[in-house]
């Protein structure tokens, strides 16, 4: 159970210091997806109930973060709530930002592009802006109230990292063209590859749980399988989130699920590891 | 001594192993669905890999089977377009597929519109259109899958 600790006023240097790391967060973690050509065509023509969708379910993940491993030590879900919209603004403004200067957010006619583009790359970039504190600050997370912990926590952070390296991919090409050029054995070996890799890192991490009777697999079954099936959610969703699956078949629309899983499950299996 | 003074420490005293108790039933209620989120997740990865064994099998020289089709008119066309739908009925994916649209007066060709889609996906569709120049009133248009590249 968390301990309620009274709030540590916050001054303005503070303030200045959390949003210039917020904006340098959104900047590391959203320039890839800013200098990818798919994702300017996706927020022009990406369908936009799919795109308040992943807007929409940004809010809470962006919350779940905030409180886990957000850019400041918070008390409360009002703060967490607080801190995501902070964010949130960040990767908007920042995404924004860049698209004005590389001259890619459209004219001011076509204002459904502009909102397109920038809203689209913004849930990336809010992302770093939150986990700019664990990365450029080297706080790792411990200090500060952490009642969103334990398995459920570590899965939720997992979550998150297949999320922030699916989204990175899901728009590309190669996904698709790494999927079309493999064989349904392709597929299997890549599978075992995956669960494979995504149990090295959690061998790799340890047991934290601090039970001392628990055999060896079960950490592959309470960590890397729920791991990598995560990773196959968010690559699912990714991809017909952002179009990528509109008029495939099933096996085919499986086959790039994999491929994408795979940089998917790695992102999971570090975020345990580093959030 | 009052009675309720000597039930008091009784009643604490049977109370006190209740929390461990309750702390073990929490345990091993997450415990159980830290299990089950493993079989389930376990369970997926098994009739994904049984899936694309099943693929692997049956597709073992799989081409694309590539075929074009007029499709129904969009509802308000800016200009006279004819829709069309390229299906990949094969197990293999096609990369630059060359469609056309031969324009025929009889047996006289009377123009030609040639597209490039960039993929068909194995077992997919894709949907297009070719523009109508505003001169075909009466002419017969062919749908045509020209070739592909392998992926």
């Amino acid at each position: 159970m968390a301990t309620a600790k009274p709030p540590v006023p916050v001054t303005p240097d503070d303030l200045v210091k959390g949003l210039a790391r917020a904006f340098a967060g959104a900047l590391i973690f959203g320039l890839p997806m800013l200098m990818t050509s798919e994702l300017w065509e996706l927020g022009a023509r990406l369908d936009r109930l799919r795109l308040a969708l992943l807007v929409a379910l940004a809010i809470p993940l962006l919350v779940g973060v905030a409180h886990r491993a957000g850019f400041e030590p918070t008390f409360g879900w009002r703060e967490d709530l607080r801190d995501a919209a902070l964010a949130l603004s960040v990767g908007l403004l920042g995404s924004g930002t860049i698209l004005l200067l590389f001259n890619h957010l459209g004219t001011p006619a076509s204002l459904d592009q502009v909102v397109g583009r920038i809203a689209i790359q913004a849930v990336p970039a809010a992302l770093g802006a939150l986990l700019a504190r664990n990365q450029l600050r080297g706080g790792g997370g411990g200090d500060g109230p952490r009642a969103f912990g334990g398995y459920f926590g570590t899965l939720f952070m997992m979550l998150v990292g297949a999320l922030f390296l699916s989204f990175n991919m899901a728009p590309t090409e190669e996904m698709l063209l790494v999927a079309f050029a493999m064989t349904p054995w392709h597929g299997i070996c890549l599978v075992v590859f995956s669960l494979g890799v995504t149990h090295l890192f959690v061998l790799a991490h340890g047991n934290r749980s601090g039970r001392s009777n628990v055999p060896a697999w079960s950490d592959f079954l309470r960590y890397s399988l729920p791991g990598y099936g995560l990773a196959l959610a968010i690559s699912l969703f990714s991809l017909w989130v952002f179009g990528r699956l509109d008029g495939f078949g099933v096996g085919i629309a499986l086959m790039a699920t994999v491929v994408l899983a795979f940089p998917a499950t790695l992102g999971a299996a570090a975020a345990r590891m580093i959030l | 001594m009052s009675p309720r003074r000597t039930a008091a420490p009784a009643t604490a005293a049977r109370r006190r192993p209740a929390a461990p108790r309750q702390a073990a039933i929490a345990r091993s209620r997450t415990e159980w669905l830290e299990w089950a989120l493993g079989a389930v997740s376990g369970l997926i990865v098994l009739a994904l890999v049984a899936y694309l064994a099943f693929e692997g099998v049956t597709d073992a020289r799989a081409v694309p089977d590539l075929e074009i089709a007029a499709a129904p008119p969009a509802a308000a066309p800016a200009r006279p377009e004819l829709r069309f739908t390229l299906a990949n009925r094969g197990g293999r994916a096609a990369t630059a597929v060359a469609v056309s649209m031969t324009l025929k007066d009889g047996p006289r060709i009377a123009g030609v519109s040639r597209l490039t889609v960039d993929q068909v996906p194995p077992r997919s569709t894709v949907t297009g259109a070719f523009l109508v120049p505003p001169d075909a009133a009466g002419l017969t248009p062919v749908l045509t899958v020209e070739g592909y590249l392998d992926p």
